[in-house]
């Protein structure tokens, strides 16, 4: 009877355990399924969108700084300005136009707008320039010996000098002048032979560049002290490098001597505004050698809003080539 | 008795246990997730990852100008893309910018093999379109095919890329020697001579365009 008692009772046991593991089993299973779910939506419903936004608004914004400083130099070149405000005024229509173009292309896309604005005042900078090819160097009233500057620091300064033009000998060449008495850093560029062009330099030692201009025009860049041959604007080739005014500390005097024998273009900008340009042209028709202002640094607020995003950001920018 | 009566329980317990399990089994069997990607499209990120190269394709093509000589790539006498076959199809199944004759100059050749070597060369097709402003209504968006092989499927993804086009851009195509009459003005100013776009800004700026591809 006992031994029939234990083996009835252990059986009943095992029957609810198999039952109960089942219930378990059946638990475990469901809530792993309801779990994964879970994951899988959560993948699945994640807003992307806002990310999607800010690499807009970062992308946008590179696109337009990145084209300040093209816009700005043609802004700086494509007129000539009596005062530095209307230059400043040019600058910020330019980019505000180009802010509205860029802004209907993005608007048209997605709710978005865009916005690019001049924030404060630009840093303007003197400019005298010429650019009628056929007229030579000399001042307004076509004095050969002249003053172009006074109380200057170039910042950028190029020459296209018409080889056929320059005097044969050291005497007649054209020379420019520069230190606190017009002086101290002399250079010269005279034609040496038939095919070739020298550019002196008298400074203490002095020291000679000889280029051949195949073409005919000798380009030089002053400031950054390079002269070399090449006119195709898409190839410069440098002939030889040089100091300009070693020595010669800013402010000072920028002259032109012997100015009858050298036609061609040149482009003069200044370190602000302060110093005085010669005898030359100040307002319109803007006949050569003229006064202008140019932007040469300036910074940029870029917009740009949608419904989730607000994203503002001022970038300064300087201009290689104003 | 009593032993028979056990045998049945155990029995029916054995049954209603089985009975649980396999439906827990089967319900979880069952349970079909849904996705986004059930319908047979293409899974999200795979879409995040496809529109990260096409931006990145055209960032690459922009960062050394190369976007800016595809927009200027055409040819003003013929009225298309230079060397494309159509205003229709622009370069249809070739990649853009492909050299025309031997020699010819091809300044966003590259482009072209950029496109190839991440889009194409992964089994994907591409549209690619300038978009510019009407010169008159520049509000209004206007679009020149330069590479068009279908209607997109439901799951492309769009990247673009702005450049902007000055009065003194030239064209790059090689049909015009003279470097002067190859500017964007000079061409707009001349009617026997077409480019896609006119000029939309009073300023230094001819257009802005945007150059868009739609990948699938």
């Amino acid at each position: 009877m006992v031994s029939d008692r234990v083996r009835r009772t252990a059986s009943d046991d095992r029957g609810q355990l198999l039952l109960v593991g089942a219930v378990v089993l059946a638990i475990a299973i469901v809530s792993l399924v309801v779990i994964l779910n879970t994951v899988l939506y959560t993948q699945n419903v994640t807003n992307r969108a806002a990310l999607d936004s800010t690499a807009d608004a970062a992308e946008i914004e590179r696109t337009v700084v990145g084209e300040v400083p093209a816009l700005v130099e043609r802004a700086n070149r494509n007129a000539t300005y009596g005062s530095e405000t209307a230059a400043a005024d040019a600058v910020d229509r330019t980019l505000a136009r180009y802010g509205a173009l860029v802004g209907t292309a993005v608007t048209n896309r997605r709710p978005a707008s865009v916005g690019v604005a001049v924030a404060g005042d630009p840093s303007v900078a003197l400019v005298v320039a010429h650019d009628n090819v056929t007229r030579n160097f000399t001042d307004r009233d076509r004095d050969p010996e002249w003053t172009v500057v006074d109380g200057a620091s170039v910042q950028r300064y190029r020459l296209r000098i018409d080889a056929d033009s320059l005097a044969s000998t050291d005497a007649d060449a054209f020379r420019m002048t520069v230190g606190p008495d017009g002086d101290d850093w002399t250079m010269r560029v005279h034609r040496n032979g038939s095919d070739r062009v020298d550019v002196d330099r008298v400074d203490g030692g002095g020291s000679t560049c000889t280029v051949s201009p195949d073409d005919g025009t000798v380009e030089l860049d002053v400031e950054n002290g390079t002269a070399d041959v090449d006119a195709d604007r898409d190839s410069v080739g440098v002939d030889c490098t040089f100091a300009f005014a070693p020595g010669v500390d800013p402010p000072y005097r920028l002259g032109y001597a012997n100015a009858t024998n050298a036609t061609g273009t040149y482009r003069l900008v200044l370190d602000g505004t302060s110093a005085t340009a010669g005898d030359v042209d100040t307002s319109a028709p803007w006949e050569s050698p003229y006064r202008s202002y140019a932007v040469d640094a300036l910074a940029v607020t870029v917009t740009y809003a949608t419904p989730e995003l607000d994203y503002r950001t001022t970038t300064n920018r300087t201009i290689a080539d104003p | 008795m009593v032993g028979d009566d056990r045998g049945q329980a155990f029995a029916l317990e054995g049954v209603v246990g089985s009975i649980v399990v396999l439906t827990a089994v089967v319900f979880a069997l069952e349970a079909v997730v849904l996705t986004p990607t059930t319908a047979g499209t293409v899974d999200q990120d795979v879409k995040a990852q496809l529109r990260v190269e096409a931006d990145d394709a055209l960032a690459v093509a922009a960062e050394d100008d190369r976007l800016r000589s595809l927009a200027l790539y055409w040819n003003a006498s013929d009225r298309t893309f230079a060397h494309a076959d159509d205003r229709v199809r622009g370069y249809g199944s070739t990649p853009p910018c492909t050299d025309g004759p031997p020699g010819a100059d091809a300044p966003c050749a590259s482009v072209g093999q950029l496109l190839n070597d991440t889009l194409s060369s992964q089994g994907y097709e591409y549209n690619l379109y300038v978009d510019y402003r009407n010169a008159s209504a520049p509000h209004r968006t206007e679009t020149e095919r330069v590479v068009y092989r279908g209607v997109p499927s439901d799951n492309a993804v769009t990247a673009t890329h702005a450049v902007v086009l000055y009065d003194d851009s030239r064209l790059t195509s090689p049909e015009d020697a003279d470097e002067d009459a190859r500017t964007l003005a000079a061409v707009d100013a001349d009617a026997d001579r077409h480019f896609y776009a006119g000029d939309a800004d009073p300023g230094p700026v001819f257009n802005v365009a945007e150059v868009r591809i739609v990948v699938w």
